[in-house]
């Protein structure tokens, strides 16, 4: 036992108060009951979407929809293999499979041969990356970054990673996707160990843009600043696509994408279609399709069946199911695999493709990026995609859904809910 | 810690007092025995195990650490690379610090109270649809008073009016001209309000000056509202500041960063043509708006900063009444001079508002004066304007200033205008402010008295937070 003056104990406690409140005022999610106002015409309202999340809208661009591993896979490594100047990649998931070590020869080629190539990955996403991998890419030259390494001084920025999904090619062309890294991104989404996935090649003045997103991280984790044409070149017009850049950096202040999303939602007239692994709407989302509904708008939403790497996130977006299904909106459960793409379609005209996930985590915690196209040949390709989906898929009717929906299932919906604050 | 504080457990610290302390003890070694966990109160002392102790002092570091590192500032030791042609790095140094170059807008300089107020309220008076203003200061006086009458004449007409200012800013400010406005229909946001649910952000104001009027004219300025800024720099109470008023496409930007402040306090979202209306060309100028992001990551206006001196070949111009560079900065413009760039700097003499923030700033003149860059002291007023000029090309003009409270802290906004005519009438003014200022020469400055040199460094110590 040791005696300690009562004003020093005193004071020890209050310390650990004020700490803490600091703490928690500093990281406490700031919920913004948004006031989403009716938006009559899409078109009109388009611009200030993009405003309103910080982004203007550039015309010009060419977009090709990548569906799948076998898709995008492909058309990186030639990308790659074509580069002049530079190659940069960022990513979330750097897991294990054949693709890893694809990529990172390919990566190691150009950098002897001269290319510069930076490579981003998420600290806690590639904990499992390969260290010889790594390794054979730093010693050929390749400039890997990691973002947010898990250390004692960064403790306050453990939770928040780069989810980002990027690869720009010479300033010239830019990758959009929501694809990892890894094995179960092979393949075409055939079954539960290939997952399907969607992602977009842009070419034209938005893909400086979303060379900002990159350099943005880089210089946060390098300090090297990108200037120069090599990196963000002049422009011409590719194609006849406009494409505003959506990049999420949700510490302070209300979420880009959150805005975005609900703001689709609140904009459309005809059709919304969503499709999205991790979906935990929240009260207001459900109004919002409510209203939606009510207007005349056709509402799908597809998300996960059984086939999910979550069951929690999974439980928590059940929360409102039953809510959702009797005010008309239409969910269907996708049984063969994980569908991991994030797409919206807004009256078949605005398109979104990305990385971001329709939950807490990805809307107000961590880094994320993605593209909102307007283009209704795109958005039309999105809308095939989505029907030719729909065939591997249940629907949720609410009949059926009171019947599976026990008192035990509704409570761990709850229960995982209330976490959905970190989901 | 544990063994001094014991040994004054054992010495009678207050004499005055021994009946009590007996009595107190006496009852304790009574129950001791019974609750050992509970801490036992003995006068003025508790007794607590040396775990429990340990506990808590380790608490308290964890918390301070993880505070610390959500707080900490990444600070910027960026590798500037060199920028050969200021022209073509341009689009790179708008995208890599989150804006988007522009062309085609009309941009007017204004100098001073004299040359701001007058526009600012004649625009407010030709609004038909929407005035948004934002500012940090809003303290007293007449023009205080003239600007919330105006404002609230609008409102009455119907037009939407739309007014942040910062909690902290605005604290000295007249309440009921605030009340009088609302009860007048205009929509008042208090930035970060200071209340213990945000204690984390009280120290995250803004900064920002902006005004939109009906989404076709915007203002970014260095002005307060306060009797301060009126007049024309004429005397140390009025003070000297720039503005620039613009039309045209990058008015959408402006836009786009008063709606992002207005919809965190608010949560109103503005859609539609009336916020962001397609804007056709309405002059010659490029522009771009810069803005601080402080939360996170490396500062996007210290990004720009030294990119823009890092990219000057011929002549650097800078002017700011809040200066206190780093050693990074330092060598940054010692570079700059080596290259043959004539860096010349304006920062404020005898008047100023801050004196703590003036000598943390003294700090690093001698090696800056060293290495060749001149330094002015402007005597006849507060020099308050933030204004840089790279190579009679690229002007930056705003709120920024130079120093880590906002290029770190603070929420900023400062437009960058590449055209040539603009940053000559800028070079203009710098020239004209030359007349009221006094060169420093290193051999004298180096000789400045120990006094001062010791306050110097102690207010440089403070420089994370000035």
């Amino acid at each position: 036992m040791i005696a300690i003056p009562i004003w020093a104990l005193v004071g020890m406690a209050l310390a650990i108060v004020l700490l803490a409140t600091m703490l928690w005022t500093n990281l406490r999610e700031r919920t913004f009951r948004i006031a989403v106002p009716d938006i009559d015409e899409l078109e009109e309202a388009l611009p200030s979407i993009a405003g309103m999340t910080k982004a203007i809208i550039l015309p010009d661009n060419k977009i090709d929809v990548l569906q799948n591993g076998d898709e995008l896979y492909p058309a990186l490594l030639e990308s790659i293999a074509r580069a002049e100047k530079t190659i940069h990649f960022e990513t979330y998931v750097w897991w294990t499979g054949d693709i890893c070590g694809e990529l990172a020869e390919a990566f190691a080629r150009r950098a002897r041969e001269g290319v510069e190539v930076r490579v981003m990955v998420d600290a806690l996403g590639a904990m499992k990356m390969d260290k010889r991998l790594r390794k054979r890419m730093e010693d050929a030259g390749v400039r890997v970054a990691r973002y947010h390494p898990i250390r004692l001084i960064d403790l306050g920025q453990l939770n928040k990673r780069t989810h980002r999904k990027l690869a720009i090619f010479d300033g010239q062309v830019a990758y959009v996707f929501g694809h990892g890294v890894a094995r179960q991104w092979s393949g075409h989404g055939q079954d539960k160990e290939h997952w399907r996935d969607t992602g977009v090649r842009l070419q034209g003045p938005v893909v400086n843009g979303v060379q900002g997103v990159f350099a943005q991280h880089w210089v946060e984790e390098t300090r090297e600043v990108l200037v120069g044409e090599q990196y963000f070149p002049h422009l011409r017009k590719a194609g006849e696509s406009r494409v505003h850049v959506l990049a999420g950096a949700p510490l302070g202040g209300v979420s880009d994408l959150e805005l975005m999303f609900k703001l689709g939602l609140a904009s459309a007239k005809k059709e919304i279609l969503v499709q999205n692994p991790y979906f935990i709407p929240d009260e207001q989302t459900v109004r919002l399709l409510r209203r939606s509904v009510r207007r005349g708008v056709e509402v799908k939403l597809m998300i996960p069946g059984s086939v999910t790497d979550s069951a929690i996130v999974r439980h928590a977006g059940h929360r409102h199911f039953d809510e959702m299904l009797r005010d008309g909106v239409r969910i269907f459960e996708h049984q063969r695999t994980l569908i991991h793409q994030k797409i919206m379609v807004v009256d078949g005209l605005w398109s979104h493709v990305g990385s971001t996930n329709f939950d807490s985590r990805s809307f107000d915690i961590n880094e994320e990026a993605g593209v909102g196209i307007i283009d209704e040949s795109v958005a039309a390709q999105l809308k095939a995609a989505f029907e030719d989906d729909m065939k591997a898929c249940v629907e949720l009717t609410q009949p059926g859904w009171k019947k599976r929906c026990t008192l035990w299932h509704r409570s761990v919906d709850r229960l995982c809910y209330m976490l959905s604050w970190q989901l | 810690m544990s063994v001094p504080l014991r040994h004054k457990a054992e010495r009678p610290k207050r004499p005055r007092k021994p009946k009590r302390r007996e009595t107190s003890r006496k009852g304790i070694t009574g129950k001791l025995p019974s609750l050992p966990r509970l801490p036992m109160i003995r006068g003025r002392k508790v007794e607590v195990s040396f775990v429990t102790a340990s506990l808590y002092l380790f608490l308290i570091l964890f918390l301070v650490i993880i505070l610390w590192s959500t707080q900490r500032q990444h600070e910027v030791h960026v590798r500037v690379p060199d920028i050969a042609k200021l022209d073509e790095a341009l689009p790179s140094i708008a995208d890599v610090t989150g804006s988007l170059i522009v062309p085609g807008n009309r941009v007017q300089v204004l100098q001073n109270g004299d040359g701001f107020f007058p526009l600012l309220f004649a625009d407010i008076a030709g609004a038909r649809q929407s005035i948004h203003l934002e500012t940090y200061v809003w303290w007293k006086g007449e023009v205080c008073m003239r600007l919330a009458k105006a404002l609230q004449d609008k409102a009455r007409q119907g037009v939407e009016v739309r007014l942040t200012i910062d909690a902290a800013g605005a604290h000295n400010a007249d309440d009921h001209l605030f009340r009088h406005m609302e009860e007048a229909g205009v929509k008042i946001a208090r930035y970060h309000p200071v209340r213990l649910a945000d204690l984390g952000l009280i120290n995250n104001r803004t900064h920002r000056k902006l005004a939109v009027i009906d989404a076709r004219v915007a203002y970014v300025f260095g002005h307060g509202i306060a009797e301060e800024w009126v007049g024309n720099g004429q005397d140390a109470k009025h003070w000297r500041d720039t503005g620039v008023r613009l039309e045209g496409p990058v008015v959408n930007s402006v836009q786009a960063l008063f709606v992002q402040h207005w919809v965190e306090t608010t949560t109103e979202v503005l859609i539609g043509d009336r916020y962001f209306p397609l804007q056709p060309a309405a002059g010659s100028a490029r522009a771009h708006m810069t803005a601080g992001s402080p939360h996170g990551g490396v500062s996007r206006l210290e990004m720009i900063n030294k990119m823009a001196i890092a990219s000057a070949r011929k002549r650097l111009v800078i002017q700011n009444p809040y200066f206190i560079p780093d050693p990074d900065m330092v060598d940054l413009l010692a570079q700059t001079v080596k290259r043959g760039v004539d860096v010349r700097m304006m920062i404020p003499g005898p008047v100023t508002d801050s004196a703590i923030v003036r000598h943390a700033g003294h700090r690093q003149l001698g090696p800056l004066l060293d290495a060749g860059v001149k330094v002015y002291e402007f005597q006849r007023t507060l020099s308050h304007q933030k204004v840089m000029i790279v190579d009679g090309l690229w002007s930056l003009v705003g709120s920024t200033n130079f120093d880590d409270r906002s290029l770190n802290i603070n929420e900023e906004a400062s437009v960058g205008v590449i055209d040539r005519g603009v940053a000559a009438e800028l070079e203009a003014a710098f020239a004209h402010d030359l007349r009221d200022c006094r060169q420093l020469d290193a051999a004298s400055w180096n000789r400045r008295p120990l006094w001062h040199k010791l306050g110097d460094r102690l207010s440089y110590l403070l420089n994370d937070q000035l």
